[in-house]
């Protein structure tokens, strides 16, 4: 199999990346920051700085002072007020770090403080002065098919539950940096950019340029998880202030505490289920609340909640269906773009709801959800038509023969006097792309292969390589079509002004979308081979013409398919710590056919183990609006010792529009793995998970209810 | 204050303040941009070096305290025949997706091969703990050290 192309120099540590980059003059910037969650700024006292340091406020902005993240709301340095703890208030630029640390301590900024608001019922409840529009709600989305309402006076049972979920920082090992460079009336912005099409136009509005003055080269991306995409505006916004005002190449390096307590991460969650069951002990109802804990701006929330709300009711039809999605906004740092997409939240209600809901009906969970999951033909919860065959069946046939699953489940917990073994399964899909059709989003993402006049052949495009292996799989399907060695072809980091706009990495669909983009681009390609010269075929993406979406009503295909997925965990849990150790993971994922197994391997394992540490140990939590965790040593991450070998398969089921047959694989694998670990806890101590992470404390706490009510 | 060391083979000699952070010393001031910083504060690896041939971190060592020693950095490791078998197990098996972390990791691996001629899994997992990664889910780095464990065992049993 293909090995890729970056891992020598990978080993080397000299791939490119931005901490191997300098400039002759660079100065470094620091960023002064809000300590506190919402105040007014009353005054800021700033000391006579040497000749060669610059310290520089909003006023220093020749264009507008605007982060822009979707909407325009976001001030990119707070003039009279803050509105989260890490918001930006000053930059203090100059060669020597050690001198702007002392012009740091001589800052003094006089707040105001205000009461924030912090939890989702303070965003609701209204008692506190909104921080978002009249009413904090940064944005709503919902839908309802059939009659809900109707369905749960009819119902024999119903089950109600409320679910939630914390903060989880991407923790990506190279944290966010960018370094401007003014040259000529331009600015150059390096950066481990995943979307670089963004960042000419964000960095235009405070630089007041238009976006052709701009460009983005994109170093080797040290991982990024969803949080280099929004968030990646921001820091590239501020270096550019900095250059613009020096004059110099100017450099932010974040540290590991500023990187977690300044930048997006997963958005904590409240989900209430509903449920409404008929005698034959079927769901024939649900209805799910979910609320996505916000930041003080628009941010990236909306299209967050969009996934959320769209995959809410999981690898499920039910007949009758109501879901309502908000994303409230309170004084925190604003969530964002993170790998599952706000789906990681709502498997982990719907599924632990409908285990949930099988032991109060005394059927074995597995079977209750088997006998629910969608089917080839079935319409999905934003009634669209599955075209394709649905292979949970086969999926979970395969979990189990890995994993012993039925064999194991329900047996274990008496084995041992303290310590209790279980085992979970948890069901799940993921849809991508996203269908854009008449939707504003709508627009053309092209990508380049240009033949050159040596024979060998360039992939020009915006797309980036976090590590997953995106130039890989190109080069590979390239390869295979034009039938010449993969060695010929190559991908570079993408620069905004060479390559054409196809807009980056996110949202799972890199190899489905933009791969089969590299397909059709091969093809014709190869049809004008023999001429002399240069070659070069522009391709865009093309969306299948079967699919329809109605984005106002939330009614259609939502995506162009679906990848499907399960996993079984297995825990053991020392009763007197109540700690829990995951002792084993098998998964089985249908992401059509993988175009390159090794790589298709490698993001699901990764995935998993991610969403294992949301599901296990990721604690990050908000004390008065300031974030408790803000190193490694207390947000911890899975280490090697805390996760056991993983076993895993595809079933394969070709999907017919993307290259080869491949589906999406970068987020779903993240999906389950929480889910799943839940119930393997639940099934071990006999108890009802209903947040995330399961800390000891938090097991405790159930363990002592479990003991008081028997 | 003059500090000498020997960096990958090479007499280094720095008139520089002992209580600065290794890392900043061989990054900046010896430019040996291999050696990664993942944290600043000793929990993820990423700066793995060896010292007199023991793995540690540039990050909380000060480099007043590496006077008169050896340090090897990614750099110089390279040149070894161990790093050839250990990256050519990483690239063949897998074990690498961002790569921030495979430096650090390959010279922790390296330095444990060095140890234990036959670590099982279980020794891999322990040993590696100190070297975080987020991107492979640590399974293929593991099968990635036990396959370069076993090449280098292969030339001494001929």
């Amino acid at each position: 199999m293909t090995v890729r192309d970056d891992a020598w120099a990978k080993c080397c540590g000299k791939a490119g990346y931005m901490d191997e980059l300098s400039f002759p003059g660079m100065l470094h910037v620091m960023v002064v920051r809000s300590q506190l969650p919402r105040a007014g700024i009353r005054s800021v006292h700033v000391p006579a700085v040497a000749s060669g340091y610059y310290v520089i406020d909003s006023t220093d902005i020749p264009g507008r002072n605007v982060c822009a993240i979707l909407k325009q709301d976001f001030p990119l340095l707070a003039e009279d007020r803050v509105s989260f703890a890490g918001q930006a208030i000053l930059l203090i630029a100059g060669p020597e770090r050690d001198r702007i640390l002392e012009i740091n301590d001589g800052i003094r900024i006089d707040y105001e403080p205000e009461e924030p608001v912090i939890t989702i019922e303070d965003a609701e409840e209204g008692r506190i002065p909104p921080v978002f529009g009249t009413d904090n709600v940064i944005a709503s989305i919902g839908f309802e098919r059939g009659d809900v309402e109707k369905t749960f006076i009819e119902s024999a049972r119903v089950f109600e539950d409320e679910f939630r979920t914390g903060y989880q920082e991407h923790l990506y090992l190279e944290t966010l940096r960018a370094i401007a460079v003014p040259e000529e009336g331009r600015m150059t912005v390096y950066g481990p950019f995943q979307i670089p099409d963004i960042v000419p136009v964000a960095v235009s509005i405070p630089l007041g340029w238009n976006t052709d003055r701009i460009r983005a080269r994109v170093t080797t991306i040290g991982g990024a998880f969803g949080g280099k995409m929004e968030t990646t505006t921001q820091i590239t916004c501020l270096s550019a202030l900095a250059a613009y005002v020096t004059q110099r190449p100017c450099s932010i390096v974040y540290d590991r505490e500023e990187d977690i307590t300044t930048t997006s991460k997963r958005h904590p969650s409240r989900i209430r289920i509903k449920s409404g069951v008929d005698q034959n002990k079927r769901v024939r109802a649900v209805k799910m609340d979910i609320d996505l804990l916000g930041g003080a701006c628009f941010g990236s929330s909306a299209v967050v909640l969009d996934s959320s709300v769209k995959m809410a009711t999981g690898p499920y039809r039910f007949e009758n269906v109501s879901v309502r999605g908000r994303a409230l906004a309170t004084n925190h740092i604003m969530p964002g773009a993170t790998r599952g997409f706000g789906v990681v939240q709502t498997t982990f209600a719907i599924e632990t709801h409908m285990s949930h809901v099988a032991r109060q009906l005394g059927i074995d969970p597995l079977d209750f959800r088997l006998g629910h999951v969608l089917k080839q033909g079935d319409r999905t919860s934003t009634d669209a038509v599955l075209r394709d065959q649905v292979k949970i069946p086969e999926i979970v046939k395969s979990v189990d023969a890995m994993s012993g699953y039925r064999a194991k489940r329900g047996r274990q917990a008496g084995s041992d006097a303290t310590v209790k073994k279980g085992i979970g399964i948890a069901l799940y899909s993921f849809g991508a792309p996203h269908t854009v059709k008449g939707t504003l989003r709508a627009r053309p993402r092209p990508l380049i292969l240009r033949r050159t006049g040596s024979g060998d052949v360039v992939i020009l495009t915006t797309i980036t390589e976090l590590g997953q292996g995106i130039v890989t799989v190109f080069r590979e399907i390239a390869s295979r079509i034009l039938d010449i060695p993969i060695e010929r072809i190559s991908m570079d980091n993408p620069d905004t002004d060479r390559d054409p706009s196809t807009l980056g990495t996110g949202a799972s669909l890199g190899v489905t979308l933009f791969g089969k983009s590299v397909e059709r681009a091969a093809r014709k390609l190869k049809d004008r081979w023999d001429e002399p010269g240069e070659i070069e075929v522009m391709e865009d993406y093309v969306e299948p013409g079967y699919l329809e979406w109605d984005d106002k009503r939330v009614v259609g295909d939502a995506f162009h398919t679906y990848s499907w997925g399960a996993v079984a965990v297995e825990v053991s849990v020392d009763l007197l710590t109540c700690e829990v150790q995951v002792t084993g993971v098998w998964a089985a994922h249908d992401i059509g056919r993988p175009i390159n197994d090794r790589l298709a391997e490698g993001q699901v394992d990764g995935a998993l183990v991610q969403g294992l540490g949301f599901g296990l140990m990721e604690v990050l939590e908000s004390k008065e609006g300031i974030l408790q965790q803000s190193r490694l040593r207390d947000y911890t991450i899975p280490t090697m010792r805390d996760i056991p070998a993983i076993r895993q398969f595809f079933v394969i089921n070709p999907y017919s529009e993307g290259p080869f047959g491949a589906k999406s694989v970068g987020e779903i694998p993240t999906i389950g793995a929480a889910a799943a670990l839940g119930e393997a806890v639940a099934d071990a101590l006999g108890i009802e998970v209903g947040r995330l992470p399961i800390t000891p404390e938090y097991l405790l706490d159930l363990v002592r209810a479990k003991e008081a009510s028997s | 204050m003059t500090i000498a060391f020997v960096v990958n083979g090479r007499p280094v000699v720095l008139e520089t303040d002992p209580l600065r952070r290794l890392i900043d010393v061989l990054r900046e001031d010896l430019g040996l941009t291999g050696v990664k910083e993942g944290c600043g504060e000793g929990e993820c690896g990423a700066c793995s070096v060896l010292i007199d041939e023991r793995p540690a971190l540039a990050c909380i060592v000060a480099v007043g305290a590496v006077e008169g020693r050896h340090v090897v950095t990614i750099e110089g490791y390279q040149e070894r025949d161990l790093f050839r078998k250990v990256a050519s197990a990483f690239s063949e098996t897998g074990a690498l997706q961002c790569g921030f972390c495979t430096p650090g990791m390959i010279i922790a691996a390296g330095a444990l091969i060095d140890a234990c001629s036959d670590p099982d899994e279980e020794t891999i997992r322990e040993a590696l703990s100190g070297n975080l990664c987020r991107c492979t889910g640590y399974n293929r780095i593991v099968q990635a050290v036990m396959r370069a464990s076993r090449e280098t065992k292969e030339p001494s049993s001929l």
